[in-house]
């Protein structure tokens, strides 16, 4: 018998080369600049409250919208699957919003969340209903009682509306592929001692498919919480503290300081700690499940 | 018989959600053909070409076929060197999670950490205006992206398969090929197409590594229009609508390859 687990140099060189590469050029510019002396991480221990705010503000943006897009998504992802649409149609459709780079995606939504020439107003106006004004930084007003970091305004409702534009598509088509994985005789056979379509998706698909939708959420957690150019169509780079999310905030200190921008980014990095460890305790648990 | 009540209502929801899904794509449809656009509005008073004819002069071929070929080899080889690192954690029995985790936590990294060290070193050890400096960085960003897409799958192939390869003898290269590429086909078209998509709308790299005309990606020539003076928005919108038309068709060519590829009967 051939004992794979001792190891196999032919699949551990390239694994580890590729890792090598990461490294180089993921890590290695860092130290290398750091080494010239033109980053001053030191400069993070003069991060005050208003920037603690920016970085709380962004885990609940963020965390708002990973809940906004997985519901969504796995809604859109449930409806394919039982009409039978294949995941490569359904990837096509993410592939219409995703050729569309960020920063235009964020222009073209900019001119159509317009107060008073966007088409989304002429909508909600043709039906009858009041203007938004989108792109300001005006509460939402829902709930009431929030105040601070937790107070959800216009700006950054169309942040995640146009994120949501962008990825809710490739999150449905993601999580077909993990129902899709779900043995298709075990489903037939559940629907038959069901019934319903509806019992079958909450107590048979999701819970099959729940590590890889949790993946998928922690994936897009990670994008959405150091997302760049949305945030910078609709802040801009001079955005004030209490509007914009972190990344539009390091963005306008990168604009006069990059020190305090990296330090910033540092806060940023620590502040993801608790999700880097819940990201750890799910491989775990995952991986283990499949070692059993 | 085929229940026709609930597949024809499910039916309907999804067309409506996909025309609500195209309004903002069309909405830059009409921008590229109108002749007035205010402040991104198209105003439909008439129709014009002008601002696709003026893409021709802005070098949109030679944007359309840099694009092509960053993202290309990105995706190519990001999802390559994510499929060693996912057989690899395939064929160990312990569990290699820190080196995902250390691998994952890269996207944890700002872009304001990365960006200014990055581009430096490239262009001081490469040069300027390089396309293999951009393709360096979207490859490390293709490999974290395929990484978080292979691994799972991989992971599923271990309990399945790896025991039977192991007591029949069967080499790691023949395990690979009859099985790996074949199971995971799924995954590993998914994990291009990501990553080709990644690569295909990067913009801050590509904007400040590449500055001379004949190196610019298509995002970089989208930058171009928009000036601290004024937007062009109907280059914009023209553009924006060839950069989707182009991958749709990109990925239609894809799909169809991958699919004739691994439908193709077996030599051995």
């Amino acid at each position: 018998m051939r004992d794979w687990s001792s190891g196999n140099w032919t699949v551990a060189v390239p694994a580890w080369l590729a890792v090598g590469f990461a490294l180089a050029i993921g890590v290695l510019p860092v130290l290398l600049y750091a080494a010239r002396g033109d980053l001053d991480y030191g400069a993070m221990t003069a991060l005050n409250s208003r920037d603690l705010e920016s970085l709380m503000r962004s885990v609940a943006v963020s965390s708002v919208g990973v809940a906004a897009q997985l519901g969504a998504g796995l809604t859109l992802a449930l409806l394919l699957y039982w009409r039978g649409v294949g995941w490569r149609v359904a990837f096509l459709a993410a592939a219409a919003s995703l050729a569309v780079s960020p920063l235009v995606a964020g222009l073209i939504w900019a001119s159509f969340l317009d107060y008073a020439q966007g088409g989304m107003n002429l909508i909600l106006g043709a039906l009858g209903l009041p203007g938004i004004p989108w792109l300001s930084g005006r509460p939402v007003g829902y709930p009431p009682q929030l105040t601070g970091y937790s107070e959800l305004n216009w700006g950054q409702v169309s942040t995640l509306l146009i994120d949501s534009w962008l990825w809710t598509p490739f999150v449905a088509s993601l999580c077909l592929l993990f129902i899709k994985q779900v043995p298709r005789a075990l489903v037939e056979s559940a629907l038959i001692e069901s019934g319903s379509r509806l019992r079958v998706s909450l107590r048979v698909l999701l819970p099959l498919a729940l590590p890889g939708i949790l993946l998928i959420g922690l994936y897009r957690f990670l994008d959405l919480y150091r997302a760049f150019e949305v945030n910078y169509v609709i802040f801009g780079t001079s955005a004030p503290g209490q509007l914009a999310t972190t990344r539009a905030y390091v963005l306008s200190y990168l604009a006069r300081n990059h020190t305090a921008a990296a330090s910033l980014s540092i806060a940023q990095l620590l502040l993801a700690v608790p999700f880097v460890i819940a990201l750890l305790a799910y491989m775990r648990v995952a991986l283990m499940r499949t070692d059993r | 018989m085929r229940a026709r009540g609930p597949s024809s209502w499910l039916t309907w929801v999804l067309v409506c959600l996909a025309i609500l899904w195209c309004v903002p794509l069309l909405w830059a449809l009409a921008g590229s053909v109108a002749s007035d656009v205010y402040a991104g509005r198209p105003t439909p008073s008439s129709l014009t070409w002008d601002h696709w004819r003026s893409l021709g002069q802005a070098g949109l071929l030679r944007s359309l076929a840099n694009s092509v070929l960053v993202a290309f080899i990105s995706a190519a080889t990001g999802t390559a060197m994510a499929l060693t690192v996912a057989v690899h954690f395939l064929v160990r029995r312990t569990p290699r999670s820190g080196m995902v985790l250390g691998l994952f936590v890269g996207k944890l990294v700002p872009v304001a950490v990365l960006l200014i060290p990055q581009v430096w070193l490239l262009r001081s050890t490469l040069g300027p205006n390089t396309l293999l400096g951009l393709v360096l960085v979207h490859s490390l960003t293709a490999f974290l992206v395929a990484l978080v897409l292979l691994v799972p799958g991989a992971q599923g192939l271990r309990d399945q398969y790896l025991d039977e390869m192991g007591v029949l003898g069967i080499g790691m290269a023949a395990f690979v090929r009859r099985i790996v590429f074949p199971e995971m086909r799924t995954h590993i078209a998914l994990a291009f197409v990501v990553t080709f998509m990644t690569s295909w709308s990067e913009f801050a790299y590509a904007n400040l590594l590449l500055t001379l005309p004949a190196r610019r990606t298509l995002p970089v020539l989208l930058g171009q229009f928009m000036t601290a003076y004024q937007m062009l928005w109907g280059q914009m919108y023209a553009l924006t609508v060839v950069s989707v038309a182009v991958t749709l068709a990109v990925l239609l060519v894809g799909f169809a390859l991958v699919n004739r590829a691994m439908t193709a009967p077996k030599s051995a």
